[in-house]
């Protein structure tokens, strides 16, 4: 049993042993795990003793402030408990302008609503590809076969990278990321992950194309001086690897075991393409993927707690999105939810620069799958297993396909 | 009806244009909302509100030109 750590500062009522990663271990339904905190009655701000000690914050009205509230709220460190496969503040996530205002400056543009609407075809010819390859097979795990793939080959297309190197970056971003992975291990793809992105960098100044990994390196400050060193593009590169994979990869896995179960939603999604970016939206809120991590700059009472410099804080976006303050019949899944303010992507200068990628990825493989694969289901009941902590996922997820 | 935005509030998350098109739109740049029709009709009154309604960061402010209220956001949080 780890030490529990318990400063002065937390009064005894505000005590709650919680591991968020153990929480959301394991569960057909992570996310309805996370509002037994709601169920058990306990303190909407409290102090978990547990992974070295962390604030635990889950009201929408106070995730909205935290997110906004960059002065008294830091991004550094951005994981609880800290791994070591993350040495620096990485860029531009855990930094603070104005290095942050440079790397948005040079990312920004990429990202847009119009970059990202020229971007389509290049994202529904990695759907459409993945779904073919698996257009003659009666079952699959639509975790492995199919999300776990569909980000880094997006990743590779847009920074210009050869696209057999997809396995190799998929295995990479598994090892970094799954949470049951040796911690050498993490800490060796971490490594290993820089190395590909500095390369890749050092490689565009050589050989530019028409690709992110040029965009980047060639984006300038208004002064017309380059708005990133090749160190913070190394920075930016890794978060850019690691920030579209397990997001989108979780959030189709979410998507995809609803659709198993709805046959009537498929049908009406397939008829009405429309429909599909609300229904996406709706998703979004409802199987939030990430949990974030802010730490107190300095002293500070927030809503009635007293905080203390360099107290980690977790928000639990997934609870937040189902506050009854904000949302309508928040349990319900609303397909045509209009006003869904879900903060799956954060709020204020941190939120989500890919949120729109993102966005277009999720309509794109859901349109494309539902046009190709209109039938399919769980195989035998099986809702697959989750994986938990900051992002929150599936393992596997066994489908039976159904051929007309 | 008359629409303004604080551009240091927005983040630009864009779901404004999503929702209303006619009425916002995101820069080239920042991604930052940018008013296309700042005093629309009275047929887009509807979808300006939802376009603000559908700001996570609530930067967005519709008045009324008659009586000066505000319509969006309310008063008091939300």
């Amino acid at each position: 049993m780890a030490t529990r750590v318990i400063p002065d500062h937390v009064p005894k009522e505000l005590i709650y042993d919680y591991d968020y990663t153990e929480a959301t271990n394991h569960k057909a339904d992570p996310h309805q795990a996370l509002m037994e905190l709601d169920e058990n009655g306990v303190p909407e701000i409290f102090w978990s003793p547990l992974l070295k000690g962390y604030w635990v914050t889950r009201r929408y009205r106070h995730l909205f402030e935290i997110f906004r509230d960059t002065d008294n709220f830091g991004q550094y460190p951005s994981f609880i408990p800290r791994s070591e496969a993350w040495s620096e503040p990485l860029i531009p996530v855990e930094v603070d302008p104005p290095v942050h205002t440079r790397a948005r400056r040079a990312l920004g543009p990429l990202v847009t609503p119009t970059a990202v609407r020229r971007l389509e075809g290049t994202i529904r010819a990695t759907a459409v590809d993945l779904i073919q390859k698996l257009a003659d097979r009666t079952e699959v795990d639509f975790v492995n076969d199919y999300s776990r793939q569909y980000g880094p080959a997006i990743f590779l297309k847009l920074m210009g990278l050869p696209l057999d190197r997809g396995p190799e970056f998929q295995n990479l971003a598994k090892t970094l990321l799954l949470t049951t992975s040796d911690p050498n291990d993490q800490i060796e793809a971490g490594a290993k992950i820089r190395e590909i992105i500095a390369n890749m960098f050092d490689d565009k100044e050589k050989n530019p194309g028409d690709d992110w990994a040029t965009k980047l390196l060639n984006a300038k400050n208004p002064d017309g001086t380059s708005a990133m060193s090749k160190k913070e593009l190394g920075s930016m590169g890794f978060v850019l690897f690691i920030a579209g994979l397990d997001t989108v990869m979780n959030s189709l896995s979410f998507s995809f075991r609803y659709l198993a179960k709805r046959p009537e939603i498929r049908d009406k999604l397939r008829a009405d393409r429309s429909a599909i970016p609300l229904a996406v939206e709706e998703m979004l809120r409802i199987y939030a993927v990430g949990n974030n991590v802010r730490n107190v700059r300095r002293d500070v009472t927030f809503n009635g707690v007293q905080m203390k410099k360099g107290d980690p804080v977790l928000m639990i976006n997934a609870v937040a999105n189902r506050d009854p303050e904000v949302f309508t019949d928040p349990q319900k899944i609303d397909l045509t939810r209009d006003n869904n303010l879900h903060l799956t992507f954060g709020a204020g200068i941190h939120r989500c620069a890919g949120s729109n990628l993102a966005r277009m990825e999720l309509c794109i493989a859901i349109e494309e799958w539902l046009s190709r694969i209109p039938e399919f289901h769980l195989k035998d009941g099986n809702e697959g297993l989750s994986i938990g902590g900051q992002g929150i996922g599936l393992l596997n997820l066994p489908l039976v396909l159904q051929r007309q | 009806m008359k629409i303004s935005v604080k551009i240091d509030v927005c983040s630009g998350h864009a779901r404004c244009g999503s929702l209303a098109p006619e009425i916002y739109d995101a820069d080239e740049i920042e991604g930052k909302c940018v008013v296309l029709n700042a005093n629309p009709p009275s047929a887009l009154y509807a979808q300006a509100m939802r376009g603000a309604r559908g700001c996570p960061e609530q930067a967005i402010t519709i008045q009324d030109d008659d009586s000066q209220t505000i319509l969006w956001p309310p008063a008091k949080g939300k």
